[in-house]
């Protein structure tokens, strides 16, 4: 009980002072390029071991090593849907704009993913299925979840005022969320309703020497969105903050010296 | 049928979205500094 | 706890908006009959556009009048919250004490009343004109009878949220129609299941399930909407 309190004051201040712009900009500009350098190292080296490493599929020859694009893509397509709608939920409850921020430049991100899934989905539908696109469960779910990005990007760039924006798309960003979970099973369960048995894309045992460079690419997927969303939540405060004393600071360089 | 197109096609692809994603904010990036400058010197110079 | 002088007074303002809505809605009886013309029209083009053959009429029948009336809901939906914002009724509204929740609530059932409930007795019609098996036009009529509250619920959402847009009605079908998905689903589903002769019960339930859902949870979250763009 006694460690509660400070705990939460801890939690409550790191809120706090990622709430303030100058520390914000500066304390994430940092990490920016550690972020790019990590992405780089590990795309390298899981396409070098997935593309050139990895032994062909036995039923499905050398088309399976779109899944090492396909697989990552698909799983940051859904994380980051969650995480814009959590970033969302502290931005509504405690009105912190940097959260907003988070939370709405982590829609073109998220849409990116989900259009490469869709895409490399469907090139690799062509060899497999022999034509470019199925109702599959995967690629129908990756689909309706293009429709909802769309729908977050299209609200905040809608409205005039950014901060009522981000609000707005925020919440509809939390009720996607909810539903997120019964789309997902919805379609699932359609897709097996209607086609009776379909071939899965993924087989149900996977070699180490195949698994590896799948899970370093969606390390290296997850880096690629860190620095994405830091860079883009940097820019957003900047062009927010076009008027306030500090941005002219950061951009000149002159920060801590500033006399007002 | 020869899958190799299929796999580079995928891969060609998916490094020019991500590309673009990283590359987009950057340069909205430069007119935003570009603006900052100019709102500030107009400042400076009606002072 | 409410207090039973509070819960009576929260009851009989939620009966008062209910009928003033219908009834200015009465009023404007033209303005009702669109979503409705729409339907008919959106229905009977399919099978101008796919061909008379009865089988293949019948076989895409749940699908066709389902999403012809996902379409007609969207349309009206626009008007649900539109003229008390115009007006600023709605800031009455909120200023007047009672929950904004309860508030939402009771324009989303006179909204269905006027707007949703016309669907469901029209069916048989459409059912009709798309041949589709008379055994199956009970599981129809009651899927709408659960679906389309659900419609008008989660589309109560989406109005709230564009209602400050001076276009919002163009973005609102992007923003509902993904949220749609499993409610076509389910719905479509127990039709063709009952047309195939299969037991429809479980679609059905869920189906309920999800009304139930959507009635505890949609008001809150459309009055949350609403607040956001009164703001």
């Amino acid at each position: 009980m006694k460690n509660d309190k400070p705990r939460k004051n801890a939690f409550l201040m790191f809120i706090h002072k990622m709430g303030s712009p100058p520390w914000f900009y500066n304390f994430t500009g940092k990490f920016v390029p550690w972020l790019w350098a990590g992405f780089t190292v590990l795309t390298i080296w899981g396409l070098y071991l997935g593309l050139f490493k990895a032994p062909p599929d036995y039923l499905q020859g050398e088309s399976y090593r779109i899944m090492y694009i396909h697989v990552p893509a698909a799983w940051m397509s859904m994380l980051i849907y969650i995480v814009m709608a959590v970033m969302g939920f502290i931005a509504l409850i405690w009105r912190v704009r940097t959260m907003e921020i988070m939370a709405m430049n982590s829609a073109p991100i998220g849409a990116a993913f989900t259009l490469i899934a869709l895409v490399t989905g469907s090139l690799w539908g062509r060899p497999t299925w022999g034509t470019y696109w199925v109702w599959d469960a995967r690629l129908t779910s990756e689909l309706v979840l293009l429709f909802l990005y769309l729908g977050v990007i299209g609200l905040y760039k809608a409205m005039d005022e950014p901060r009522k924006a981000a609000r707005a798309a925020s919440l509809l960003a939390l009720v996607g969320l909810v539903n997120m979970p019964i789309i997902h099973y919805s379609v699932k369960w359609w897709n097996t309703l209607h086609q009776g048995s379909s071939i899965s894309m993924t087989g149900s045992k996977i070699d180490p020497s195949m698994l590896w460079p799948l899970l370093i690419m969606a390390i290296a997927m997850k880096f690629y969105y860190g620095a994405n969303l830091i860079t883009r939540s940097r820019i957003t405060l900047l062009e927010q903050d076009l008027r306030k004393g500090w941005t002219r600071d950061v951009i000149e360089g002159t920060a801590g010296e500033h006399k007002s | 049928m020869n899958h190799a197109p299929f796999i580079w096609g995928s891969y060609v692809i998916s490094a020019i979205v991500l590309l673009w994603a990283a590359l987009a904010p950057l340069v909205s990036k430069r007119t935003i500094i570009k603006n900052i400058r100019t709102f500030n010197q107009v400042r400076e110079q009606s002072k | 706890m409410l207090t039973e002088s509070l819960r009576e007074s929260m009851f009989s303002a939620f009966l008062a908006l209910l009928r003033r809505d219908i009834l200015l809605a009465f009023r404007r009886r033209t303005e009702l009959l669109f979503p409705v013309a729409f339907l008919l029209v959106v229905v009977s083009l399919f099978p101008l556009g796919i061909g008379p053959g009865p089988n293949l009429l019948a076989r895409i029948a749940p699908g066709v009048i389902w999403i012809a009336a996902l379409l007609a809901t969207v349309i009206s939906l626009d008007g649900l919250f539109r003229s008390d914002f115009d007006d600023g009724s709605m800031e009455q509204f909120i200023l007047s004490g009672h929950p904004l929740t309860l508030i939402v609530l009771a324009k989303i059932v006179a909204h269905w009343l006027v707007a949703g409930l016309p669907l469901v007795l029209l069916s048989p019609l459409l059912a009709m004109w798309m041949n589709l098996p008379l055994d199956s036009l009970g599981v129809l009529i009651v899927t709408l009878l659960l679906g389309t509250p659900i419609l008008s619920l989660i589309g109560s959402i989406g109005v709230g949220l564009t209602l400050s847009l001076k276009r919002g009605g163009q973005l609102l079908s992007l923003l509902v129609f993904p949220l749609y998905v499993p409610i076509l689903i389910l719905a479509t589903a127990a039709v063709m299941a009952a047309s195939d002769g299969l037991p429809y019960g479980a679609f059905l339930g869920l189906l309920t399930a999800g009304l139930v859902t959507s009635v505890t949870l949609a008001p809150f979250a459309a009055a949350a909407a609403l607040k956001i763009s009164l703001s």
